[in-house]
């Protein structure tokens, strides 16, 4: 399952192609608005670029001189009528640009694509030192889980710098989440209306892949009882709310540690 | 004969303020003759005088023929005034001669007419040839009547003895005197009645004089009058230009000035503090500036009044010290006090002016000195109950050429201008010192020796109410400079006073500067305002401000005092015009006191501890103006928001004002949220619920340092705990008052959005409403609020930009559902 980000102006094309590879892989696609492109890849960090040339001019090439400066190690293949590709002609020549003639069909899109991402390994392995960076920089998954919207946003923005973060607003939306993608750690709000933080970690126990990511209490009760309550049901820490950042991270890292 | 204008040579009169210009008239003056002549026919039929019918015939017939000519030709021939004016003369000048032709013996009077008619309607120029033609017209009467053998019984009865002898063969007979009946004739007849006409000539021309010169007189006392009251009006508009712009202008500088000092006196940033400093002394010189202009027009208008009282001279040479060193040290100029210690130390006079003769000295010193000293010296010498002191301010400074010494006094004349130009000042400095001793019975004098200094001197004199010696005044100076920083400060926080103002800031400044004090400060907007107020509490005290729209100060304070409002609470008056002698006129409307606009934060203070009651005002130790290193540089001062506190638990500035900011959006939909839910408490259900928000509240306000707010979300989670029912219904709208409050709080330092785009095409937002969606649906909110940041860069017609808003602000509260359900609508409707 790869990380592919489609670039293109929205019609009907892109939309197949987009069916076509969701199913196989993360699809995201974007319009050909550039700091918009700018801000996504930089999200995303996806493993293959498709860029649909359907409508492109030359102010787009301001998206190819961002491709070429911070993503010359990923594939980028363009698809395009000999036409369209003429103004880019110039980026083409760079090693990583990979070109597609329309028309084209969708089968045929596929197959470059499986064919640039298992290359993308190969790529990868070559060049070892990035690959251990990559591997030592890669960051850990936090999910936070709190009806609150502002304070989830305000853990986010704590942690973003570092982590990367998930939100959900509820326990079930915590479950979907987890079923996407199982986090390294999960910070549970105690007090939520329905599904409450009790019930949410009984739910998480339940899943096999999430059973073993610690969990973190955030409670703002601080009386004895209640958070007794919370310790018998043994998370791997609690912190009472309003938590101080050094705490939180503090916090994290001993748990990361183990 | 329609209208004629007036020339300066017209002789006009004046009959009942209508202005007659007399050569309109000629030719009724011409018929005037006519209608004696007329008469004179009359009584001719009546048998009284004795004219031959057929003489007076004749006359009568080229009388008219030639009044009919002149008429005529008037009419229908247009001359230019002038010529019209001679010609008019002229005719009657000839009618006359014919009429005396051929009526001799009554042509006595006839020839004054013209120098009537000259004297009525023509000019002096005219006056000339009346003479020679009058003259002219008189021989020509008397040789003509001798001629045709019509003659008159004058002329009969000197030629012979017998008055039937005169006619021999109907001739004359003149043989008396001469043989030649023409000598005889020019001498007994022509010459004398020349000499008549001439005589009478003259008369009339001192009638006109007379009656010109008291035209001229009526035209002259009629300008004066009318200019006398063009000068009362001018100079009533100046005073009240003067008014009304001691006010317009002082209010905005108090504004600046009070404001400046709240940033002094809130901010604790260095650089900030600095840019204050520098606004403070700018803000100061502009209202010295001011003041300077002003005081000018009033001495213009006569309005600066000497007022004296008892004053200490030693506060005055102190508060001249302070205020010159500092600008001598950056100058590096040396300042000198040379203070006669023997001279007497209070005096009874005006102070107040004196000090600003000093200033404007001093500062002139200043200003134009390069390097070197700048002395002031002051000697006296007591006479009687008074001292003459003698003022000398002496500088090394570019001095003054000696032609120029003259232009030192003048207003708005700046010497060596060139040279001089960027030194500031209006160049009305010099001219009101001058003013101001003159009016004090003083003289400003100088000395100056170009390139080498000036001296400026003058001698006063003062009466003396303590004799004592006034000492050495140097050591009274450095030993108050140590002291002089650090004050005692005081604190009313039982204090109650009420500012009434129609100007908002004014209200604002005012209650700034009573922040630091701790006194409660009511605000009332209008006369009508403080009444209702007054009539439901009491203050420690009032203070009015002066100029107020339907119900100025005056009145109000007048309303009051009727209906017994105030009881003896002290009532002081807030004012922008600074006319001196102000204070009686107050204190005599019923004005406790008075403080003049801009507020002086020293001054406010003299007052308030004045008039409050002891037991209301404690003391402490004042807080140094420190530059306080690190602290919160970047946050703002919000009033209702704790950031020391914030900044303990998120520890980072920038987070304190992410967070402040998603809070903003949180507390948009939160009153709505527990209004909703305060509707239904009474069931148990939604009082989980409700605590269950407030609960949420408690902490995020906590987390961003709104610790009131949190406090308040805590009384209402344990009355939902403990069912307290009573207790919420109380609590709620306190709450959602305090939320109301901290939003608009927040809402003050939002950044106004940047100039926005127009999106060309409404469809273009599709594909990013697509992505949103899809954002959304994987709760990638990374991806989501990067497209919300890219959409919100445009503009919107209205409706669209309604929607968007709320989209975003439902994908800041990560409120998915409805966030999609809101993208589904707009895109149907931007689809169409």
């Amino acid at each position: 399952m790869a990380k592919i980000f489609i670039i293109g102006k929205s019609n009907v094309e892109l939309q197949g192609i987009n069916k076509y590879l969701s199913d196989q892989h993360d699809v995201q696609i974007c319009v050909d608005n550039f700091p918009l492109v700018k801000s996504l890849l930089k999200i995303k960090q996806p493993d293959l670029i498709i860029v649909s040339l359907i409508g492109f001019d030359i102010v787009n090439t301001g998206i190819f001189s961002e491709l070429k400066t911070n993503y010359s190690r990923t594939h980028i293949l363009c698809i395009g009528t000999e036409n369209e590709q003429e103004c880019f002609n110039e980026y083409f020549k760079l090693k990583n640009f990979n070109i597609l003639q329309r028309p084209v069909t969708n089968e045929k899109i596929k197959e470059e694509v499986e064919k640039l991402l298992d290359s993308e390994n190969d790529y990868e392995e070559k060049d070892n030192n990035s690959f251990i960076e990559t591997a030592e920089q890669k960051r850990k998954n936090i999910l936070l889980v709190d009806d609150n919207a502002t304070q989830l946003r305000m853990l986010k923005a704590m942690l973003n710098s570092k982590y990367d973060v998930q939100m959900a607003t509820s326990g079930l939306k915590a479950l979907t989440m987890i079923g996407k993608k199982t986090p390294d750690v999960i910070l549970l709000d105690y007090e939520m209306p329905l599904c409450d933080g009790k019930m949410t970690l009984e739910m998480i126990r339940e899943i096999d892949e999430a059973k073993s990511v610690p969990v973190v209490f955030l409670t703002g009760v601080r009386d004895k009882e209640h958070i007794e309550a919370v310790l018998k049901l043994k998370p791997a820490g609690y912190l009472l709310k309003p938590a101080k950042t050094e705490l939180i991270f503090d916090t994290l890292e001993k748990i990361f540690e183990k | 004969m329609g209208s004629i204008e007036k020339k300066d040579d017209d002789i006009s009169i004046f009959i009942e303020d209508r202005e007659y210009i007399a050569n309109t008239y000629v030719l009724r003056c011409i018929f005037v003759t006519m209608f004696i002549f007329s008469g004179i026919f009359l009584l001719n039929v009546a048998g009284i005088f004795v004219i031959e019918q057929s003489l007076m015939r004749k006359a009568y017939i080229s009388a008219l023929t030639i009044y009919l000519i002149i008429y005529l030709t008037s009419k229908h021939v247009s001359l230019s005034d002038e010529k019209n004016k001679y010609f008019f003369l002229l005719g009657s000048i000839l009618i006359n001669t014919v009429i005396g032709v051929f009526v001799t013996y009554h042509a006595v009077l006839l020839p004054i007419m013209p120098f009537l008619y000259a004297t009525l309607y023509s000019s002096k120029k005219v006056m000339k040839y009346v003479y020679m033609l009058t003259v002219f017209s008189t021989v020509v009467i008397v040789y003509g009547g001798f001629y045709y053998g019509l003659c008159d019984a004058n002329m009969a009865l000197l030629t012979c003895n017998n008055l039937q002898d005169y006619l021999v063969d109907g001739q004359f007979a003149l043989t008396a005197v001469n043989s030649n009946p023409y000598v005889t004739l020019m001498l007994f007849f022509a010459m004398p009645r020349c000499l008549i006409y001439i005589a009478f000539g003259f008369v009339c021309n001192n009638i006109y004089k007379v009656v010109c010169g008291s035209i001229e007189k009526a035209k002259i006392s009629a300008e004066l009058e009318k200019a006398k009251e063009d000068a009362e009006n001018a100079n009533k508009a100046k005073s009240q230009f003067l008014t009304r712009m001691s006010h317009e202008i002082r209010t905005p500088i108090n504004a600046v000035l009070g404001m400046n000092e709240m940033i002094l006196r809130e901010s604790m940033e260095p650089e900030t503090r600095k840019y204050a400093h520098d606004i403070k002394g700018s803000a100061k010189a502009l209202l010295s500036l001011i003041n300077e202009i002003l005081d000018y027009s009033k001495i213009e208008s006569g309005k600066i009044e000497i007022i004296p009282d008892n004053y200490e001279i030693s506060s005055m040479f102190h508060d001249l010290y302070n205020m010159m060193s500092i600008r001598a040290n950056d100058k590096g100029i040396d300042l000198k006090f040379d203070i006669d210690p023997n001279i007497p130390c209070e005096y009874y006079g005006d102070d107040i002016r004196i000090r600003q003769v000093l200033v404007n000295l001093l500062t002139n010193g200043l200003k134009y000195t390069i390097e070197g000293t700048v002395t002031m010296s002051v000697t006296g010498k007591i006479e009687g109950e008074n001292a003459i002191l003698h003022y000398s301010v002496k500088d090394t400074g570019i001095g003054i050429k000696e032609e120029d010494l003259g232009k030192l006094f003048v207003q708005f004349e700046r010497i060596e201008e060139s040279r001089n130009r960027n030194i500031e000042g209006t160049g009305l400095g010099m001219n009101i010192c001058a003013q101001l001793l003159r009016l004090m019975g003083s003289d400003l004098k100088v000395e100056s020796e170009y390139g080498k200094g000036s001296e400026f001197y003058f001698d006063i004199v003062q009466k003396v109410t303590n004799f004592e010696p006034l000492g050495d005044f140097h050591k009274r100076i450095f030993s108050t400079d140590t002291e002089y920083e650090c004050d005692k400060n005081y604190v009313a926080e039982d204090a109650k006073v009420l500012v009434v103002d129609d100007n908002e800031i004014n209200r604002k400044v005012f209650r700034n500067l009573l922040k630091r004090n701790q006194i409660k400060v009511y605000e009332a907007e209008s006369g009508e305002e403080c009444l209702a107020i007054l009539e439901r509490q009491k203050f420690d005290i009032i203070f009015l401000d002066y100029m107020m729209p339907i119900m100025d100060g005056v009145e109000t304070l007048h309303e009051i005092k009727d209906r017994d409002l105030c009881g003896d609470t002290p009532v002081i008056m807030l004012t922008a015009n600074a006319i001196v002698g102000a204070r009686e006129e107050f204190l005599n409307e019923g004005f406790d006191d008075y403080l003049t606009k801009p507020i002086a934060p020293d001054k406010l203070d003299m007052i308030v501890l004045n008039y409050l009651s002891k037991d209301l005002v404690s003391e402490v130790d004042c807080i140094k103006e420190e530059e306080h290193s690190g602290g919160n540089q970047n946050l703002p001062q919000l009033e209702e928001f704790d950031f020391d506190y914030a900044m303990n638990i998120l520890k980072s500035e920038e987070l304190i004002l992410i967070t402040l900011k998603d809070f903003y959006t949180f507390m948009e939909r939160l009153p709505g949220k527990l209004s909703r839910l305060f509707d239904a408490i009474n069931q148990e259900e939604i009082r989980a619920l409700y605590k269950i928000e407030v609960h949420a509240l408690k902490s995020t306000a906590a987390t961003v340092g709104a610790l009131i707010l949190s406090k308040l979300a805590r009384m209402l989670e344990v009355a939902a705990v403990e069912n307290n029912v009573e207790r919420i219904t109380v609590l709620h709208p306190v709450l959602l008052d305090e939320i109301e409050k901290h939003k608009k709080r927040i809402a003050t330092i939002m950044q106004d959005p940047e100039d926005k785009v127009v999106l060309k095409n409404l469809k273009e937002i599709l594909p990013y409403l697509d992505m949103l969606k899809v954002g959304i649906e994987n709760d990638d909110y990374d991806t989501a609020d990067v497209i919300c940041d890219e959409i919100s860069k445009y503009v919107y017609p209205a409706q669209i930009q309604t929607m968007i808003d709320e989209i975003a602000s439902q994908v800041t509260n990560l409120e998915a559902c409805e966030a999609i359900i809101n993208i589904d609508k707009l895109k149907m409707k931007v689809e169409g």
